[in-house]
């Protein structure tokens, strides 16, 4: 060792050359892994199924060890609700204050999609055409409407679902406030639809309490396939219902 | 690259387990030399990885994006080997210290072997070892290990400078180096 630089490469060679990882306990340590957190996160959700629950977990390692052992297990196409954990919990910010939000995970396995819902407070309604996320306990009849609408279209360009969204924003009586191109919560284009300005019973004259807010995201993905993600609320509630549809809107994913 | 490594992890956070997956095929194999480096146990290290990735998949969340992913990886890596050296009792030595000292002033013949290094790796307090792991085997820069460590930079420049001297004293090369 003559000088400071043989010392230091010598030292980098041979800590590179004699810290080498069998690739079997990587392995190992990964089934581990995948094990103690995919099989804890899918906990029940209430104690009267714990029992059910119990031997839907046996079964759950059952499969998960014979899916490990055998090619053929990893080769069959995955269901999408055993590629993601059923339920995460985020941090969001609502008006200003951080808070905890438990989300459970909703797929669409026709459409190949998911996304997590908080379902403490909002509901996944799927349909034939769409999906609907809605509030779980009804607004009353002075609000607008508040949902979040996933529908996927076939056959089609990004351009011209725009251009039928212009028209519907229209149709709705809303006027198109703003298009753009996002990067969040998700890559798409989105445009907006408000509501017109109006007076009010005191003779304030402009956007109101319940202007409606018509916000879409239309993202496409392969095989000219177009998802259409409408959210609905109103001003008021652009802190609230909207911050809260924006932190859905981030965990929704396509799986090709 | 660092564009592919945030869509990893923005889908990781969206709980996709093939690209955690793919995640930790990135990470794994320099999360094992590094505990490695640190503990000098394969058994220890592979506990130590396995927590580390359970523990980022559950944090996932708090990670901001606008930051650097590998540093913070790298925190929560060498917090959990610390945890873990803390929490198992300290092995015993099994040469003294003196007559550690003595083999291997008399076997060195100038050069960096690796037994040597091993051992007189074993002999540097943990934190000396970190930095050592840190800049020679993930090839961080200084400025990197202090933001990993939560470190002052000079303090982090002090304990490499300390680590190596005692590396080579321990190993008979010191005067070599003046």
């Amino acid at each position: 060792m003559r000088n400071k630089h043989d010392f230091d490469n010598k030292l980098h060679e041979e800590l590179h050359k004699h810290t080498e990882v069998d690739s079997q306990l990587k392995q190992e340590t990964w089934d581990k892994i995948q094990q103690e957190l995919f099989r804890a996160e899918r906990k029940p959700r209430s104690k009267k199924k714990s029992a059910i629950a119990a031997l839907g977990t046996v079964a759950a390692i059952l499969i998960l060890t014979l899916g490990l052992m055998t090619n053929t297990g990893q080769a069959m196409i995955q269901n999408l609700k055993d590629m993601f954990v059923e339920e995460k919990q985020e941090e969001i910010e609502i008006e200003g204050q951080k808070e905890e939000s438990d989300t459970q995970l909703e797929a669409n396995e026709a459409l190949r999609y998911v996304i997590y819902v908080d379902e403490d407070r909002y509901k996944m309604v799927q349909g034939e055409e769409v999906d609907r996320i809605e509030t779980k306990e009804p607004l009353g009849e002075r609000y607008p409407d508040v949902f979040m609408e996933i529908s996927r279209r076939e056959n089609t360009t990004t351009e011209k679902v725009l251009r039928d969204i212009k028209r519907e924003i229209k149709k709705d009586g809303l006027e198109v406030a703003r298009q753009e191109s996002v990067t969040e919560p998700i890559e798409a284009e989105v445009v907006q639809g408000m509501g017109e300005e109006t007076t009010n019973e005191a003779g304030k004259t402009g956007h109101q309490w319940d202007t409606p807010i018509h916000r879409y995201y239309v993202t496409e993905t392969k095989e000219n396939q177009v998802f259409v993600i409408k959210q609905a609320y109103f001003l008021e509630a652009e802190e609230g219902h909207g911050a809260r549809f924006h932190y859905m809107l981030e965990s929704f994913e396509i799986v090709d | 690259m660092m564009d592919r490594e945030n869509k990893l992890i923005k889908k990781v956070k969206k709980g996709d387990q093939r690209a955690f997956k793919k995640l930790y095929d990135i990470y794994a194999d320099y999360s094992y030399r590094t505990a490695y480096g640190i503990t000098r146990n394969q058994a220890d290290s592979a506990d130590i990885v396995q927590e580390t990735f359970i523990k980022l998949y559950r944090n996932i969340h708090l990670f901001d994006m606008n930051r650097a992913f590998k540093p913070w990886f790298y925190r929560l890596l060498i917090n959990e080997a610390r945890r873990y050296i803390g929490k198992v009792s300290k092995q015993a030595i099994s040469i003294e210290s003196e007559e550690l000292l003595d083999y291997l002033h008399t076997t060195s013949d100038g050069e960096l072997n690796f037994d040597e290094l091993d051992i007189a790796m074993e002999q540097l307090e943990e934190n000396h070892r970190t930095v050592i792991i840190l800049k020679y085997l993930n090839d961080f820069t200084e400025k990197e290990i202090a933001e990993i460590l939560e470190l002052n930079l000079n303090t982090v420049k002090s304990r490499l400078f300390k680590a190596r001297r005692k590396l080579k004293m321990i190993m008979g090369g010191a005067a070599d180096e003046e």
